[in-house]
């Protein structure tokens, strides 16, 4: 029964910047897109290309925040085959739109809380947000540290921190950069980590002097 | 004298009252013994009426979800005293009891999505330690069946007797109550969309999965039951009707009812699926006849069809699709897997028993031994492989694997 509908739905999705169908017409056929492609692997290969088009294309924020919602699930269905999505969604972490941006983080957060996905060097995308001026998206990004410290592998932690601030030291505002490293330092207590982390900066300002 | 005293107790009041944000402030100490000063404070000071203390009971409820239950008691005690202790004029309980559960259905009322959640703990806290009685459960049934109360009221009441559902469920399922639940929200011209969606989420918390090792059986109904003929009905009926903006919340519950209740689900779906296709045909058909137009020009294909009609209920079509897919996928993934477990549970039992019967002076592998794994794999490729045909194969092939 649901296959008669299929390209019909495509169709409107594909529309991206609503030059043909209503807003509320596309929001409706995108969701139901990513719900079929959740239904069926051969589905989802099929229309996975198309849904980050819409995701990279679209102007309407809602529709974004949508999506991301969906690659999320889909992440969580079939990780082989969205596993290459993730740095899409880490890019919606600078989003204007603030809907896209915290759908983004709160993805994020469970997919990497649940160890679905690594975030290698793309930690310091979340790390920026601890200092947003949005209080509820700095709040969530707090969070997500928090519960990243908590758990078991602290040297994963250790190296997150160290990314971190290979990355953004020089990118970022020096009293926002300060602020979001006094958070990020509370976790580890140990002296003896500290000293590491003293130890493995010095190396890497050696490699790259 | 007596005005100097009045005077007093105002600036009292109005003391007690600037303290309440400060003291809300304290429900979310990591001091337990905070926690329960402040909740201790609240209740007498929602006693005592004080102005703005009505905003900060519902804070309270999320303390339900504490580990500490030091606090979930505290909690337990603040909410008897202030809405199933009511210090009203009556001195029959009854009356009593009737006071009482307006004061909670005010309560529901006002709650988000959250504090619902926390609020149903909380209840079936109350319910199990007693403190919500028989009489308080006959009394929201009146409240619920009552034809000319407030549609709130009603609405209120089986929101309260669904969130007491998962721990009795015969409360919602006992056949008695299920038709008077169809005869009272399912009406066949039913408008209040709301009340059917949350009449599908009460019916929906009072099932639960059935247990593998306890080899139960799943509560199912017939197809051609009356619920799911009032369910077709309103869906079908309501669709065109763009005033209305719970329909798509609707939609998207009674899809999961019928999903979670019925026994052969696809066909009532598919039923679903085509009277709305035609339902929307039709004001097509409707439209160009009106606008005088050539009826010969009207074609079958669907991108025509679509291309007149409203887009809410184009968007509402479309959405309930997408509902379909996902409830369908649940129910292959977990309910008919669940059987196929259960029912492999029974075969491998009435093996084990057969083979202790015949060995039985012999034998001296211990049980445990002897059960043989459920191949499942093969099982679960079946499921994956219907997932694929609901999209890519023909229509009508639904479940036939099965």
């Amino acid at each position: 029964m649901l296959s008669q509908f299929t390209q019909f739905i495509e169709r409107i999705a594909d529309d991206h910047n609503g030059l043909n169908y209503d807003y509320s017409l596309r929001q409706a056929s995108c969701l139901t897109m990513a719900k079929f492609m959740i239904l069926s692997l051969k589905y989802a290969r099929l229309h996975r290309v198309a849904l980050l088009d819409i995701l990279k294309n679209t102007k309407d924020g809602n529709i974004r925040s949508n999506v991301i919602i969906s690659f999320g699930d889909l992440l969580v269905r079939f990780p082989n085959e969205f596993e290459h999505f993730t740095p899409h969604i880490f890019q919606c972490l600078s989003d204007e739109f603030y809907p896209t941006k915290s759908n983004a983080l709160k993805v994020l957060t469970r997919l990497i809380l649940a160890d679905m996905i690594k975030p290698k060097g793309n930690i310091s995308k979340i790390a920026e947000l601890i200092v947003d001026d949005n209080e509820q998206i700095s709040g969530m990004a707090k969070l997500f540290f928090v519960e990243l410290s908590k758990k078991n592998n602290y040297y994963i932690y250790y190296n997150y921190v160290l990314d971190i601030i290979s990355n953004l030291c020089a990118s970022m505002e020096e009293v926002k950069f300060q602020t979001m490293m006094e958070f990020l330092l509370e976790f580890l207590e140990k002296n003896k980590n500290i000293e590491a982390i003293v130890v493995k900066l010095c190396d890497r300002i050696k490699e790259t002097t | 004298m007596l005005i100097a005293r009045f005077k007093i107790s105002l600036s009292i009041i109005d003391s007690i009252s600037e303290t309440i944000p400060t003291i809300s402030t304290m429900l979310i100490s990591r001091n337990v013994t905070d926690i329960q000063e402040a909740i201790y404070f609240l209740t007498h000071a929602y006693k005592m009426e004080i102005e703005n203390v009505s905003a900060t009971i519902p804070k309270m409820l999320k303390l339900i979800l504490t580990k500490e239950n030091s606090v979930i008691e505290t909690l337990i005690d603040a909410f008897t005293e202030i809405y199933l202790n009511y210090g009203g004029v009556a001195n029959e309980k009854e009356t009593q009891c009737i006071l009482e559960i307006e004061h909670l259905s005010k309560m529901i009322l006002k709650l988000n999505q959250g504090e619902l959640i926390c609020a149903e703990l909380l209840l079936q806290k109350l319910y199990q330690t007693k403190k919500i009685s028989s009489m308080h459960i006959n009394i929201l049934w009146e409240k619920y069946l009552t034809k000319n109360s407030r549609l709130e009221d009603n609405r209120a009441a089986l929101i309260i007797l669904g969130m007491l559902a998962p721990i009795e469920p015969s409360l919602i399922l006992d056949e008695k109550n299920l038709t008077k639940i169809i005869n009272t929200s399912l009406e066949q011209y039913c408008q209040d969309l709301r009340l059917v969606a949350d009449t599908c989420e009460v019916l929906l918390k009072s099932i639960q999965l059935p247990q593998v090792e306890k080899m139960e059986l799943f509560y199912k109904l017939p197809q051609n039951h009356l619920l799911f003929q009032r369910l077709r009905i309103i869906m079908v009926k309501s669709i065109a009707n763009i005033e209305n903006k719970y329909w798509i919340r609707m939609c998207s519950k009674i899809i999961k009812t019928i999903y979670v209740l019925a026994e052969k689900p696809d066909a009532i779906i598919v039923n679903i699926i085509s009277q709305c296709y035609h339902r929307i045909y039709h004001l097509v058909e409707f439209s160009f006849n009106h606008e005088q137009i050539s009826s010969s020009q009207s074609s079958q294909e669907h991108n025509l069809v679509f291309g007149r009609i409203d887009t809410v209920i184009l968007s509402r079509f479309i959405t309930m699709l997408g509902d379909v897919a996902v409830n369908l996928l649940i129910y292959l993934d977990l309910h008919i897997m669940k059987e196929y477990k259960i029912r492999q549970y029974i075969k491998e039992k009435k093996k084990n028993s057969q083979k202790s019967k015949q060995n039985s002076n012999t034998s001296l592998i211990s049980k445990d031994d002897e059960l043989i794994t459920p191949n499942e794999d093969s099982f679960q490729e079946i499921i994956f492989n219907t997932n694929e045909t609901v999209l890519f194969g023909e229509p009508y092939h639904l479940l036939i694997i099965f």
